[in-house]
């Protein structure tokens, strides 16, 4: 269980600056894009806000609310002059239901009129597109919102392409780490500096090469901006 | 007094360092010996079953941003001690050795002396102190 508050965050909440969010939903996601959702109000209040010399400061359910925003927005294709105020309408609707104690499998559909709506069983929101859409598109989003919903609860994310890496909110506050590790990537990548990764291998043997190899890759990534 | 090395340290720091268990009155444990790939909220369980008062870890990227997560731990009742890299110093298995021989005496006296919580930033140049109540302050 998470101990008393009187910081700004409990053990076991993530907390992540801007560059980290992006890093982390790489390739697609950029600070700018984070910003502007953030300037929208989408995301919610920061947990710091943006103050000279410091970083903005986000929470995982903040992580997951701008990978959540992107993905709608890009499978969606709402129409260009609706998109900010559809994609702030369902997405305030998606997220009062996605992280809530009570579990609500979110179903998207298409509506009689043509439009794609989102249900919870009793509540439906209906929102236009004004394109057209695959029609494998709308069971893939149910199945990412579920994901969504999973890495909520157990405060953990994939990084799209590094298996072997995970952003744990529990661990190190959510730094990408190798699997199963306290191990950061961006430590393996600073001691490259001055060793070889088969010399990391040798004196950290509870770090797998292929862990390695990705938190290398993942370091030495561009970042978009 | 005992504490804790966490994961990205070189595990074999523990031993090398408890050769002087005697002299400073101070023994290390490595997280990986006892609970690998812990998560945070656990760590203050860890350190008191293993009568531990402090953790060591190191820090290469944002300290502003991971002062948030040492302060958590303060706020927990543990102390950290993080290692700082330098312009010129990668924090390597003899770098991490080296920064905290030099200031064993100095860790283990000032654990011993303080009251409450301490966040200790070793880095090449020493060893600068934050309490609780200053990293609040500096946080928020």
């Amino acid at each position: 269980m998470p101990s008393r508050r009187s910081g700004l965050i409990v053990l076991g909440e993530g907390v992540y600056t801007v560059a980290e969010v992006s890093h982390i939903l790489q390739p697609t996601m950029t600070p700018r894009k984070v910003h502007y959702w953030l300037k929208k109000g989408i995301l919610g209040d920061p947990l710091r806000p943006t103050k000279t010399g410091r970083a903005t400061l986000l929470t995982f359910e903040q992580l997951l609310k701008v990978r959540t925003v992107q993905h709608l927005r890009d499978n969606l294709r709402f129409s260009l002059q609706r998109v900010t105020l559809t994609i702030e309408e369902l997405s305030d609707w998606v997220f009062r239901r996605l992280f809530t104690k009570q579990w609500y499998e979110l179903h998207f559909y298409r509506s009689p009129k043509g439009a794609v709506a989102v249900t919870d069983g009793q509540h439906d929101l209906e929102v236009g597109t004004g394109q057209l859409l695959m029609p494998d598109l709308l069971p893939e989003l149910d199945s990412f919102l579920r994901k969504t919903r999973e890495d909520w609860e157990r405060r953990a994310v994939e990084i799209e392409g590094y298996p072997r890496l995970v952003s744990n909110a529990r661990i190190l506050g959510g730094a990408p780490v190798i699997r199963g590790t306290r191990v950061e990537t961006a430590f393996v990548a600073h001691l490259t500096k001055e060793l070889e990764p088969k010399e990391i291998l040798r004196l950290y043997p509870y770090v797998n090469e292929e862990g390695l190899y990705q938190a290398l890759e993942f370091e030495r990534a561009p970042l978009a901006v | 007094m005992r504490v804790i090395l966490d994961e990205n340290l070189w595990p074999e720091l523990a031993t090398a360092l408890n050769a002087f268990e005697q002299r400073h009155h101070i023994s290390f444990v490595h997280i990986n010996a006892i609970a690998p790939g812990a998560q945070d909220n656990d760590i203050p369980r860890i350190c008191r079953e293993h009568e531990a008062s402090a953790l060591v870890t190191a820090n290469v990227r944002d300290f502003g941003a991971r002062r948030i997560i040492f302060e958590a731990l303060l706020d927990a009742g543990i102390s950290v001690i993080v290692l700082r890299p330098s312009r010129r110093a990668t924090l390597t298995p003899e770098v991490q050795g080296a920064m905290l021989f030099r200031h064993l005496r100095s860790i283990a006296s000032t654990l011993q002396d303080t009251q409450g919580r301490l966040l200790l930033r070793l880095t090449e140049g020493g060893i600068v102190e934050t309490s609780l109540e200053q990293l609040h302050r500096e946080i928020s």
